[in-house]
C-alpha cells in the first residue's frame, strides 16, 4: 500500500466520484465542487502564463522573459501586439454596462476573420478532397505490378455506392418508394452501422479511463497490481 | 400461453438494478487489471501506414510531433506518445514536439522522464530530441509555421535560439518535415494538422486520437491522413508492431496490458447487451408485431 500523502488524497478523490455510482451523496457533490474549483484556478493561472504573458508581456517588454526562464534570449520587441491586446481589454468592457456595445468590435474582428480563414480551408478540405476521395480512384491499381487490385477495388466501389445510399436516406423533396425506397432503407442500415461502431469505439474510450483509474487504484494506491 | 418460469426470469432481469451491473463490470476489470493478461496483437490497416513511415525515417531526419492531449485523455494517448517517441528515436531521427494545448507541456514533462530519459539516458535535449513548447492559436500556429518556424518559435522551450537546435538546422518551414505526427484528444489537434498542415503543404500527416474522436477521423484516411492510431487498441496494435520489428528494445507494452481488462470489460457489456434484449423481448405484455396477410 503507498505512503505517499498524494496518492491517499487521489485515491479518496477517485472514490468519492465512483460513489456517485451507488447514489448521489454529500461525499461525490464534495470532489465535484473541489474539481470543478481548482479546474478554474487551474486554467486561469496556466492561462496567464502560457497565453497572456509571453504573446503580450513579453513582447511588449522582453526582459520579462527572464521571469519564467532566466537564462532565455530575448526576444526582439513587438509594439504592435497593442492592438490585439486592446482588442482583449475591449472584450471585458462587456461587464460595465455603459461601455459594453464596444465590445462587439472585437468580438466582430474575431468572427470576420476565423470565417474568411477557415472558409477556403474547409471548402477545400472538408468539402472538395471528400469528393475525391469517394469517388476518384474508381479502379485501384496496384502498383508496381500495375495489376488491378480487385479487393481495394471492390472496398472503393462499397463506399461509393454507401456514400450515394446514405445520401439517398437524406432526401426528402419526394416521398421514398419503391426502388428508391429500398435505397434509402440501406442508406439507414448503413448509417445504423456507422453509429454502432462509433458508439463501441466510445465504449473503449470510456472502458480505457475506468481500467486506468482501477490500474491506479489497485496498483498505485493498494500495491495489488 | 407464455412459459411463466420465463417470464419471470425476464421480468427480474428487466427490473435488475443498475449498480449490479456496475459490480460486475468492476470486479471483472479489476480482476483482470491485476492478473495483467497480454494477448497477442498486430497493426491494423489504419496503424501500419503510421509504423511503416516512422520505420523508413533515414538517421538525423527530424520528425514533428504535436503532443495535443491533457490528462483526461492521457490514458489513451500517452502510450501512442511513448510508443512513437521510442520508434522514431530507435530510427536514429530528431524528434521536434510541439504542442497546441496548453496541458501540453505537462505531458511532455512525463514523456520527458518515463522515455526520453530513462529508456534512452545518452541522449540530450536540445541535441537528440527538440521541445519547442506551447504556442496559443491553434490553427493560426500552424498557419504560421506553414510558412515560416521563426515566426512562431524564437527558440525552443528552455531558452536555446531556434538557430543553435540541431534537429532544426535545415528545417524552415513545416513542408521541409518528412512527417507530422499529431497525437490528439481534440481541438486544435490532428484535424487542424490535416487541414491547416498537411493538405496546403503536401507534408504527410499520422497521427493518433481517443476511441471518441477516430471515428471523425477516418474520413481522412487514406488521402489526407495517412495512418491513424484509434484509441487505445491503436496504441496496442503500434506497441505490438514495435515488438516485433525491433525485438531487442524490450520496451514495456503499457497500452497492450490494457487492452486485456479492455476485453474483459467488452466481453461483459456484450453479455449484459444480450441479457437486456433477451428480457426486453421476453416481458409480458410486449406488443408483438402484426403478422402479414
Amino acid at each position: 500500500m503507498s505512503t505517499s500523502f498524494e496518492v491517499w488524497i487521489a485515491a479518496a478523490l477517485t472514490l468519492m466520484v465512483f460513489s456517485f455510482l451507488w447514489r448521489d451523496n454529500p461525499f461525490y457533490k464534495f470532489a465535484e465542487h473541489l474539481f470543478v474549483g481548482v479546474s478554474a484556478g487551474y486554467w486561469m493561472v496556466l492561462g496567464f502564463w502560457s497565453t497572456l504573458w509571453p504573446n503580450a508581456v513579453v513582447k511588449l517588454v522582453p526582459e520579462a522573459a527572464r521571469v519564467t526562464e532566466p537564462a532565455a534570449a530575448l526576444p526582439d520587441r513587438d509594439p504592435l501586439v497593442i492592438i490585439p491586446l486592446a482588442l482583449g481589454l475591449l472584450m471585458l468592457l462587456r461587464l460595465w454596462p455603459r461601455a459594453a456595445w464596444l465590445a462587439r468590435w472585437p468580438t466582430a474582428f474575431a468572427v470576420g476573420t476565423t470565417l474568411g480563414y477557415n472558409l477556403v480551408r474547409t471548402v477545400r478540405s472538408d468539402f472538395l478532397a471528400q469528393i475525391h476521395a469517394t469517388v476518384a480512384p474508381g479502379l485501384v491499381i496496384r502498383t508496381p505490378a500495375g495489376a488491378i487490385d480487385w479487393i481495394a477495388t471492390g472496398n472503393q466501389g462499397v463506399i461509393v455506392a454507401g456514400t450515394a445510399c446514405c445520401l439517398a436516406y437524406f432526401t426528402y423533396t419526394r416521398t421514398a418508394r419503391r426502388a428508391r425506397g429500398g435505397v434509402a432503407r440501406a442508406g439507414l442500415l448503413l448509417l445504423m452501422v456507422a453509429f454502432g461502431a462509433s458508439f463501441a469505439y466510445a465504449v473503449m474510450s470510456r472502458v480505457s479511463l475506468l481500467i486506468s483509474r482501477l490500474q491506479f487504484l489497485l496498483g498505485d494506491w493498494l500495491g495489488l497490481a | 400461453m407464455s412459459d411463466p418460469s420465463r417470464t419471470g426470469l425476464a421480468e427480474r432481469l428487466g427490473r435488475l438494478d443498475r449498480r449490479w451491473l456496475y459490480l460486475v463490470l468492476l470486479v471483472a476489470v479489476g480482476v483482470s487489471v491485476v492478473l495483467r493478461p497480454l494477448f497477442p496483437d498486430q497493426p491494423s490497416v489504419f496503424v501500419r501506414p503510421v509504423f511503416e513511415r516512422i520505420e523508413r525515417l533515414e538517421p538525423g531526419q527530424s520528425v514533428l510531433v504535436s503532443l495535443d492531449y491533457s490528462p483526461v485523455s492521457a490514458p489513451e494517448i500517452e502510450p501512442m506518445a511513448f510508443a512513437i517517441t521510442r520508434h522514431v528515436l530507435l530510427r536514429g531521427a530528431h524528434p521536434v514536439f510541439v504542442t497546441l494545448f496548453p496541458e501540453g507541456p505537462a505531458m511532455y514533462e512525463r514523456l520527458r522522464v518515463e522515455v526520453l530519459e530513462r529508456d534512452f539516458p545518452e541522449l540530450v535535449a536540445g541535441r537528440d530530441w527538440t521541445m519547442l513548447g506551447y504556442k496559443a492559436g491553434g490553427r493560426m500556429v500552424i498557419n504560421a509555421m506553414r510558412q515560416e518556424m521563426a515566426a512562431m518559435f524564437a527558440g525552443d522551450a528552455e531558452g536555446r535560439r531556434l538557430g543553435d537546435l540541431p534537429g532544426l538546422r535545415g528545417y524552415r518551414r513545416l513542408g521541409d518535415f518528412p512527417l507530422v505526427v499529431s497525437l490528439s484528444s481534440g481541438t486544435p489537434g490532428l484535424k487542424e494538422w490535416i487541414l491547416y498542415g498537411g493538405d496546403p503543404s503536401g507534408v504527410p500527416v499520422v497521427g493518433g486520437c481517443t476511441g471518441i474522436g477516430t471515428p471523425e477521423y477516418l474520413a481522412y484516411f487514406p488521402s489526407q491522413l495517412q495512418g491513424i492510431l484509434g484509441g487505445l487498441k491503436g496504441a496496442s496494435e503500434y506497441e505490438a508492431a514495435l515488438a516485433d520489428r525491433h525485438p531487442g528494445a524490450g520496451f514495456p507494452r503499457r497500452a497492450g496490458r490494457v487492452m486485456g481488462p479492455q476485453t474483459v470489460a467488452h466481453v461483459v457489456i456484450l453479455l449484459f447487451l444480450v441479457l437486456g434484449n433477451v428480457a426486453y423481448l421476453r416481458r409480458p405484455g410486449r406488443r408483438q408485431p402484426e403478422e402479414r396477410p
